[in-house]
């Protein structure tokens, strides 16, 4: 059997939710700090990705990125970059699709941070940066966790957009959801199934692992507000 | 010495606070949701007022007309909230050490620490978690952390709130011990009538996101001046008033007229203590009904108006359903003037 589709797809995966991971709590820091009108503009467009049909995502990065575009085309005269068609044009594709996941969890988290310990921090003189790395990121770890654990889910399980940048060749950009679409097609049932399992599994311990974050970045916060 | 003068509008709320504060403390007292915490966060510069001055022994922190604003990581303030906000993920020892500045040696700031757990009886607790304490010890933790800067303006946000009420009275102890010993300005916030006369010396009401003139906490608590004032100074019976003709004031709620020479009187209060029921009765009596009984106070309505409660001092003598006169002492009687 060949595993390249199960590796292609976690490296696609594993990148792109470092990638969220960064973004994801930036851009949830960040938005707090503008001011409201700018806020929900800016969040609504974070947030749009979760509620498009990834075929829509894999159109506007088809429009921005291929070769026939203008931007793709400049990248690839000046660069040599093809952007679309090889294993890492996923990752554009899973890392746009999967961001609100990260994004809306860490602001979710944030949020629920006491805006005292912020004030009280500013007045004893600690810097911003402090209180960012040293009070809030620690504060927020588990519900940081687990937005990273559903992005890498949902990152893994990426079908439409994908499949629109990359398209499916194997040994090259084949993935395990476009492996499954494709055995599918080709009534390879019983290989499909095996992707079907291995998929299911993944998923499955994935979830898990978040349930555990959650449940203990409940109970702390249970704890704290004690 | 402190001066604030600022304001800020919100939506729904405008805050307004004019005070002037020397080595004391004075209380910052008003209803919930009248801008006392809102003034605290102005003066410890986590939020930017829209206008006005604030300055401590000379150096101005915020000053609207010169573009003068200084980041709350530079005031030196000590800011105590109800809830201590102590920092979850650190142990007691590394809260404490946040408090101190950074820029000195490690060792030093680690005597530091030693002292102040010394001085607040917190040195078994060095490795704890805030988790793993109690009401009073975060309490402690908290003050020392906030003093450990040595700041010179120390803002207490209602401290005892958030504690049960058999272990207050042995904190306020503690804390009336930390404020005599403090060289500097302490605001002290609260909504507390007997917390303000225990801890403060003078008091400035808010009302409505309005400062109103500091006084003296023995004539706010015995002749407030304001509504406000009054029920916050535990003024069980308080009630606005027309003046109908040259010193006659209308009672319209309690149904009566009562004799005025007060200039301009918005309002009237007496306390329940100093009201006694009479079978008859002359000039400051209202005629009313006994509705019930207790312990504690007897409770009466005006037999024009039976929803005007009036609250009198316990008298047992006299029975539910009785038309009675409340009768006050001239002497007792609080006019009251438009809030500021």
């Amino acid at each position: 059997m060949d595993w390249f589709p199960l590796i292609n797809s976690l490296r696609v995966a594993a990148i792109s939710t470092v990638l969220i991971f960064l973004l994801g709590i930036w851009a949830a820091n960040g938005i707090t700090r503008l001011p409201a009108w700018l806020k929900g503009a800016v969040d609504t467009v974070l947030t749009l990705p979760l509620v498009l049909p990834p075929t829509v995502v894999g159109f506007f990065l088809l429009k921005t990125i291929s070769p026939k575009a203008a931007l793709g085309a400049f990248l690839l005269d000046a660069f040599n970059w093809k952007l679309t068609m090889t294993w890492y044009s996923a990752i554009f594709a899973t890392t746009i699709v999967a961001f609100p996941l990260m994004y809306r969890t860490a602001r979710g988290s944030f949020e629920q941070l006491s805006p005292e310990w912020e004030a009280c921090a500013a007045t004893m003189g600690l810097s911003r940066r402090f209180i960012f790395w040293r009070i809030k990121l620690p504060n927020c770890k588990a519900g940081l966790l687990a937005g990273t654990v559903l992005s890498f889910a949902r990152a893994l399980g990426e079908y439409g957009a994908t499949s629109m940048v990359t398209g499916y060749i194997p040994g090259k950009t084949a993935t395990v959801a476009t492996t499954v679409y494709q055995l599918w097609r080709e009534g390879n049932d019983g290989l499909a199934y095996t992707w079907v399992l291995i998929d299911l599994a993944i998923s499955m311990v994935v979830l898990v692992a978040m349930n555990m974050f959650e449940k203990r970045g409940g109970e702390a916060r249970a704890r704290s507000a004690d | 010495m402190l001066e604030v003068r600022i304001e800020k509008s919100f939506a729904d709320f405008h805050l307004k606070i004019n005070l002037n504060a020397g080595n004391e403390t004075i209380a910052l007292l008003g209803a919930s949701g009248a801008g006392k915490t809102m003034t605290l966060k102005c003066l410890a510069g986590v939020v930017k007022p829209d206008s006005g001055y604030v300055a401590l022994d000379g150096r101005v922190w915020f000053d609207s007309e010169k573009q003068v604003f200084v980041p709350p990581q530079e005031r030196g303030v000590g800011l105590l909230f109800q809830n201590y906000a102590l920092f979850p993920n650190m142990t007691v020892r590394q809260n404490l050490l946040c408090g101190l500045r950074r820029d000195t040696p490690r060792h030093e700031r680690d005597s530091a620490v030693e002292s102040l757990m010394e001085r607040f009886c917190i040195s078994e607790l060095h490795s704890h978690l805030p988790s793993q304490l109690s009401g009073g010890q975060q309490q402690r933790v908290a003050l020392a952390r906030c003093l450990a800067r040595k700041p010179k303006l120390l803002l207490l946000d209602e401290p005892f709130a958030a504690l049960d009420s058999h272990l207050r009275w042995r904190l306020e102890q503690e804390l009336t011990n930390t404020l005599a010993e403090f060289d500097g300005t302490t605001l002290y916030v609260t909504h507390d009538c007997d917390e303000t006369r225990r801890l403060c010396k003078r008091v400035c009401v808010v009302h409505r996101g309005c400062s109103q003139a500091v006084v003296n906490v023995g004539d706010w608590y015995h002749r407030p001046i304001t509504k406000s004032a009054a029920q916050l100074a535990g003024f069980e019976n308080v009630t606005e008033i027309n003046i109908i003709k040259e010193g006659m004031a209308s009672l319209d709620e309690w149904a009566t007229s009562w004799p005025c020479e007060e200039p301009e009187p918005i309002g009237v209060a007496f306390r329940a203590e100093d009201a006694s029921i009479e079978p008859n009765g002359k000039d400051f009596v209202i005629l009313c009904r006994i509705v019930r009984s207790t312990e504690q106070e007897t409770i009466v309505v005006t037999t024009a108006n039976p929803s005007a409660f009036i609250r009198v001092r316990a008298q047992a003598q006299f029975a539910v359903g009785d038309t009675v006169f409340v009768s006050i002492p001239r002497e007792k009687i609080v006019w009251l003037q438009r809030e500021e």
